[in-house]
């Protein structure tokens, strides 16, 4: 049996309203798939954008604040961690990596960071540095997405104005990162150093001396705003952030505040659930409305079709074959639009905040269209049973 | 092989509950070689008789066999089977499918049992050649009414049916596409064919070889005897 | 050890042995002997499906399926946070699937295959001793 060319001909006879139920079906199917990867989307990019960064420990104050500034580089104005606790700090034995940081700065709207270069040696994460490491405080390293040039002049502006006319002026891009999924991408990085001298500070180290980075002279380190520390193992982890919570610091992970940056956004998100289940319902509700008129249109053809030796079951194919190839074609043009909308909501979102978000299509979405489907496979069948309760003949008087 | 109807009944529930009798009929026969029509007042039960014997319409009571078979014994796919290889089906309204070519119009009975058409389409080009139909039109549209109803015959005659059964088959034509139309049941009966037609035509009631007239569900001229 | 300590754990791991599937919670401390090896119990048990309550820790990841099971709560009164040592005895959990934050201080539980030993996971670079994988956990 073949049930294709007589569903074919069916389409083609209402072939408006057969157009009208499919893109019906793909603009809830395209609302569905573009709120759910569009969600993951930005907890993903935002997860990632803090996932070098394992412990930040900075002078008591917002940790929002604090992840703002240290993660998504939102500046705003910290008050410093005093020296002589920063000094046990940088000598924490239970850390792999600790790192002190001076943001704030920047060059033609892109920020400045200062740190050291074991730091960004970790977020680039075994991948090479095109060019090389900074390894003077006239140095600096660019981020993969800075539009700038290696071998680029610098000139650093410090709020509102230009600073230190002179000596510490203009910086040289001796390198670029690779791309690390963070708002770091879009960054300039400099040793600490540089930001310390900037601002007129001492630079950790004796005065005269040329050194960038580690170790540090006790006596010549200033405040520092903030430290990323990567701990050794999970107990030091909970143990630092334990032991640096205390009347003259602060420790989070993050993660944790993005946990309830998320859960305050978990309003948002369960609205967004709310009307992707509202759309679902949407498709739903067309498909069972669209199967009954289209059953009516159609049911006196398919009486016919009875009349000339079809079986029950080669009408029911036709009917199936119509309404699922509407709803499989329907479906699919809704996830090719679902991406494109993800993809656009994406881009926007992406420059606004200044990481990478990109949205893919996942299991949710795949589940999504999956359940689609099945539901469609399901009620394809209901206009062939409602025809059925009558008698083929009655369609076929008059 | 004859057709034979016998304790045909089906009583339906009537306005205000009352029962209502669609079709009482002790014995009916018909045979092959012969154009038959069935004529009558509307509502008088000939198109449910002609269903249930094509076995699309089911009855409260009765027995129809066709040769040895007996059609209402039968399980209802094997009826619909048997519906497609032996009868053919001809309606006032044709009840084509626009959307198809002419010929796949006479292919539509051959996909209910087969996936590819192909080695049918030599047949099917065939029989339009023989109704006249023009074989050049790639829409079945372009056909005027006659050769619509044409195209409707042929695809009745697909499998070469030994039975025809017609509703009203030239009740929407004008005289002379009618006048073709009925040619062409004179001949399938003259080939040996049983025709059965439902008409008030007189051009038709005029070209058959019996008559048969129902009234209220029963057979008022032409039952044997 | 002692005799009547070593017979005490050897009955009591069989008891829990057994009461797997009853899923009687072991406690994080049973893991450990004094020295802070295994104990005869967590020996007993690697491998098999347990149960463990606790209370979720303040996540390292976000958006994983990764969290820290911690006998007492991480502590959120601010009366207690300073002086508070932090516990030694943590249970990384890898849940089977993505995390759903809990509130840090409800009691929770979670069952998984227990897993002994030093494990470096290079996704988030850090070194745990005691896993409890393809976990589901909930409110206790």
């Amino acid at each position: 049996m073949n049930p294709f060319p007589i569903a074919w001909a069916f389409a083609r006879a209402n072939g408006g309203t057969s157009v009208l139920f499919l893109l019906l079906i793909a603009i809830a199917t395209a609302l569905g798939i573009a709120i759910t990867s569009q969600e993951r989307a930005l907890r993903e990019g935002s997860a990632r954008a803090a996932d070098p960064f394992d412990i930040v420990i900075a002078a008591p104050g917002s940790q929002t604040d604090l992840l703002m500034n240290v993660v998504y580089l939102r500046p705003s104005a910290v008050p410093l961690v005093p020296p002589e606790i920063s000094l046990r700090i940088l000598s924490e034995p239970r850390a792999r990596l600790v790192a002190p940081l001076a943001f704030g700065d920047n060059y033609q709207g892109l920020p400045i960071v200062g740190t050291i270069a074991p730091l960004l040696e970790h977020m680039a994460d075994g991948i090479p540095l095109e060019g090389r490491m900074f390894e003077s405080d006239v140095e600096a390293v660019l981020g993969s997405a800075v539009p700038h040039p290696i071998g680029h002049q610098i000139a650093v502006a410090h709020g509102l104005g230009a600073i230190n006319e002179g000596s510490h002026g203009s910086i040289t891009a001796v390198g670029r990162m690779p791309p690390t999924g963070t708002a770091w991408d879009r960054a300039i990085l400099v040793p600490i150093e540089f930001s310390w001298l900037a601002h007129n500070l001492t630079t950790g180290h004796p005065p005269g001396s040329d050194q960038i980075g580690p170790p540090w002279d006790p006596a010549s380190l200033p405040g520092v705003p903030a430290f990323v520390v990567v701990a050794d193992s999970l107990i030091a982890a909970y143990g630092l952030r334990q032991q640096y919570r205390t009347a003259e610091t602060t420790a989070f992970f993050p993660a944790e505040v993005l946990v309830e940056l998320y859960a305050l956004l978990g309003d948002v998100r369960s609205l967004m659930g709310l009307l992707s289940l509202a759309t679902q319902a949407l498709v739903v509700a067309a498909i069972l409305t669209g199967v009954m008129a289209l059953m009516q249109l159609y049911r006196t053809r398919l009486a016919v079709l009875r009349a000339l030796g079809a079986t029950r079951v080669y009408v029911i194919a036709v009917m199936w074959c119509y309404v699922m190839g509407l709803i499989a074609c329907g479906a699919l043009l809704g996830l090719g639009l679902g991406i494109g909308v993800a993809r656009t909501i994406s881009a926007r979102l992406a420059a606004e905040a200044g990481i990478p978000i990109s949205p893919t299509i996942g299991g949710a979405e795949l589940l999504l269209l999956g359940g689609l489907l099945i539901l469609g496979a399901v009620m394809a069948l209901i206009p062939a049973w409602l025809l059925f309760r009558r008698p083929a003949v009655t369609w076929l008087r008059g | 092989m004859t057709l034979t109807a016998t304790g045909l009944g089906l009583t339906l529930t009537g306005s205000g509950g009352r029962p209502f009798e669609v079709l009482n009929i002790p014995t009916l026969t018909a045979e092959p070689g012969a154009l038959t029509v069935l004529t009558g007042p509307s509502g008088s039960g000939k198109s449910t008789l002609l269903f249930a014997l094509s076995g699309l319409q089911t009855l409260d009571r009765g027995t129809i066999r066709w040769g040895e078979t007996e059609i209402t014994a039968l399980p209802e796919p094997a009826r619909d089977r048997w519906r497609r290889g032996a009868v053919g089906l001809v309606f006032q309204s044709f009840h084509l499918i626009d959307e198809l070519s002419p010929l796949d119009n006479v292919l539509v009975p051959v996909w209910f049992g087969a996936f590819f058409a192909g080695p049918s389409r030599a047949r099917a080009a065939s029989l339009l050649e023989e109704l006249g139909v023009p074989g050049d039109r790639p829409r079945l549209r372009a056909l005027s009414r006659g050769e619509q109803q044409r195209v409707a015959l042929a695809r009745a005659l697909m499998f070469d049916p030994p039975i025809i059964l017609a509703d009203e088959p030239t009740a929407s034509l004008d005289r002379a596409a009618g006048a073709r139309v009925i040619d062409g049941f004179r001949k399938l009966a003259r080939d040996g064919r049983l025709v059965l037609a439902v008409s008030h035509d007189p051009d038709l009631i005029a070209a058959a070889d019996h008559v048969l007239v129902l009234d209220h569900g029963q057979l008022v001229q032409g039952a044997p005897a | 050890m002692n005799r009547r300590s070593f017979v005490m754990s050897t009955a009591m791991a069989t008891l829990t042995v057994s009461a797997v599937g009853a899923r009687e919670p072991v406690s994080m401390p049973s893991l450990y002997n004094p020295d802070r090896s295994f104990s005869d119990l967590a020996l007993s048990l690697a491998g098999r499906s347990v149960r463990v309550d606790g209370f979720m820790a303040p996540p390292l990841k976000a958006d994983t399926n990764f969290f820290v099971l911690t006998e007492i709560p991480m502590a959120v009164c601010p009366l207690c946070e300073t002086s508070a040592q932090w516990p030694e005895d943590i249970l990384a959990i890898y849940a089977r699937r993505k995390l759903r934050v809990v509130p840090y201080s409800w009691p929770i539980y979670a069952t998984g295959r227990l897993e002994l030993g030093d494990y470096m996971d290079t996704d988030f670079g850090f070194l745990s001793r005691v896993r409890l994988i393809d976990a589901k956990y909930g409110r206790a």
